[in-house]
């Protein structure tokens, strides 16, 4: 007899997590959004994905819908009346869809193929623990909560909350009868998954729908976007469940290249200057901009948005729902290091640069710096000596320095024996 | 709730590793699992009995490695654990942490056997 320790090293869910891969794989080929909306019973998940896939149709989008449920097929008769496609499936017990049952469903619906959709959503059995353990391939995972729950549900399951890339607060219609505490609310799900993209909503009144349909368009790829084809301001999310995905290797030192071999905006030869703050802000924000789109993360509508806002002096004219929409889905400390990275590039770049550039920066930056812009902060954040208004300060030195002058010629000219003093003299 | 099913997943993967060792008995099976997992190990425990019943595991031991949730917290340039699920924030510094390095994991690490040799 003997004993032998065997390494085996092996995901428990391998099966499942091979199979979800793979749909994972079919999803993105057939250029569908799969969702996967989780959350306990009773939360309204069925109203909520009726409402949206009604609302997504009428936007011209093609959707389509699973359902899970331990027994009967109620829910899928009530998706149905969206119009859209709809399959149910019966769990018979399982407190959770798997990979397996996505996969079998997918193989023979009749009349329903991936790539004749946009967007296919997954709504999972009503359980706020197990289907967080099972992947279904799907690229956003959506946590539902709804007001009459308690705003501590997030702390209770942070398994399945922090799993998540978005969450929805449902009947939002019931906040007030049901005293919802929503600053709470919000606070403890950052607090279980910092980051997140939350969105409150009722599908009674419709209220917060917009929003919702603009980050799915905005996911989708513009399908499904507004009907008046304005632009959808969302940003992404962190990431994408579950593949955890490798932090970027932070770039130690920017490599200096020339700045010809980009994008430039309206290039400057220094000579001609700024005549206004606007024309300052504006010129940086055109670099900030390139720059990030140069490192492949263009900025999101909202961030470019906020680089304009100002306390006094020019600003967008829509500059309060900008800054409304960047509280509501952005954290201030991260926006700031991402464009204070971005402008530490810009600036290492501009100094390596053989031509006017850094000038031409430095010397929007002071034109900037006697009003009040958030830009100049931001700025000011990522390192940079800000001196107010250059050309007024250097004018003061050489003010300072003809007073200093005219004083020592006048104390010459009343003392000129003393001053002998200080000639060497020739004489002897 | 799902613990059955994952005890079944156990038992089938480790008796697929078996036939590279014919005729060896199972004295335990040592998992990791994430404190992120979604795994309660009672639940665990309580199914494996069941589930290895008439199998080669039947009457093996289950081992229950529970892994902390570690986190990478920017500001700090650190992995930091966290001491509860309350709370996705560094301990040291106290910024929100959305970068996790360990916590999710459920896999099987090792198993125990004995073999006639």
């Amino acid at each position: 007899m003997t004993t032998r320790i065997v390494e085996l090293r092996r995901g428990i869910l391998k099966k499942n997590d091979e199979l979800a891969a793979g749909l994972r794989e079919r999803y993105a080929a057939a250029g569908v959004l799969v969702l996967n909306l989780v959350s306990s019973p009773g939360t309204g998940k069925t109203a909520f994905l009726q409402r949206t896939l009604t609302e997504l149709r009428a936007r011209g989008a093609r959707v389509a819908a699973l359902v899970g449920d331990l027994e009967t097929d109620n829910d899928a008769q009530r998706l149905a009346a969206s119009g859209a496609p709809v399959r149910q499936i019966n769990t018979h017990g399982i407190c959770h869809l798997d990979a397996e049952m996505i996969d079998k469903h997918l193989a023979d619906w009749e009349g329903v193929e991936l790539g004749g959709l946009d967007f296919l959503f997954i709504e999972n059995v009503g359980n706020l623990v197990c289907p967080s353990s099972y992947d279904l391939g799907e690229r956003v995972r959506v946590a539902l909560l709804s007001v009459t729950e308690g705003e501590d549900k997030p702390l209770k399951y942070p398994t399945l909350f922090n799993s998540a890339d978005a969450a929805v607060i449902t009947k939002m219609d019931l906040a007030e009868p049901c005293g919802f505490d929503r600053e709470l609310a919000l606070k403890n799900i950052r607090e279980i998954r910092p980051g997140i993209q939350i969105f409150e909503t009722s599908a009674k009144t419709g209220a917060g729908m917009k929003t919702w349909l603009d980050y799915l368009a905005l996911e989708g790829g513009g399908r499904g976007a507004r009907l008046d084809g304005t632009v959808v301001a969302l940003p992404v999310p962190l990431k994408v469940h579950p593949t955890p995905t490798p932090p970027a290797p932070l770039p130690a030192e920017p490599a200096p290249e020339p700045l010809e071999d980009f994008v430039q905006p309206a290039l400057r030869t220094g000579d001609e200057g700024f005549a206004s703050a606007r024309e300052a802000k504006e010129y940086l924000i055109a670099l900030i901009e390139a720059e990030a789109k140069r490192l492949g993360e263009p900025l999101m509508e909202v961030e470019r948005k906020m680089l304009y806002d100002s306390a006094k002096g020019w600003t967008l004219p829509d500059m309060a729902q900008v800054r409304e929409a960047f509280n509501l889905y952005h954290n201030p400390a991260e926006y700031e290091e991402k464009i204070g990275g971005l402008i530490r590039t810009i600036r290492l770049r501009a100094r390596a640069a053989k031509n006017m550039e850094f000038a031409v920066w430095t010397e929007a930056v002071q034109a900037m710096s006697h009003e009040k812009h958030y830009l100049s902060d931001l700025i000011v954040a990522s390192g940079e000596s800000v001196r107010l208004r250059g050309r007024r300060r250097n004018l003061w030195l050489v003010l300072v320095v003809c007073a200093l002058l005219a004083g020592i010629a006048v104390w010459m000219g009343l003392h000129p024996d003393d001053v002998k003093v200080f000639v060497p003299s020739s004489t002897h | 709730m799902h613990e059955l099913s994952i005890v079944s997943s156990i038992v089938e993967s480790v008796t697929e590793s078996l036939a590279a060792y014919p005729g060896a008995q199972v004295k335990e099976v040592r998992l990791r699992v994430g404190a992120l997992a979604s795994v309660i190990e009672d639940s665990l425990q309580f199914c494996y009995e069941i589930a290895t019943e008439d199998t080669p595991l039947a009457g093996s031991k289950l081992v229950v490695k529970i892994l902390p949730v570690v986190m990478h917290c920017e500001p700090c340039g650190a992995d930091v654990e966290l001491p509860g699920l309350q709370s996705f924030r560094c301990p040291r510094c106290g910024e929100l942490v959305a970068d996790m390095r360990q916590g999710r994991e459920l896999e099987i690490d090792s198993i125990e056997i004995e073999e006639n040799p």
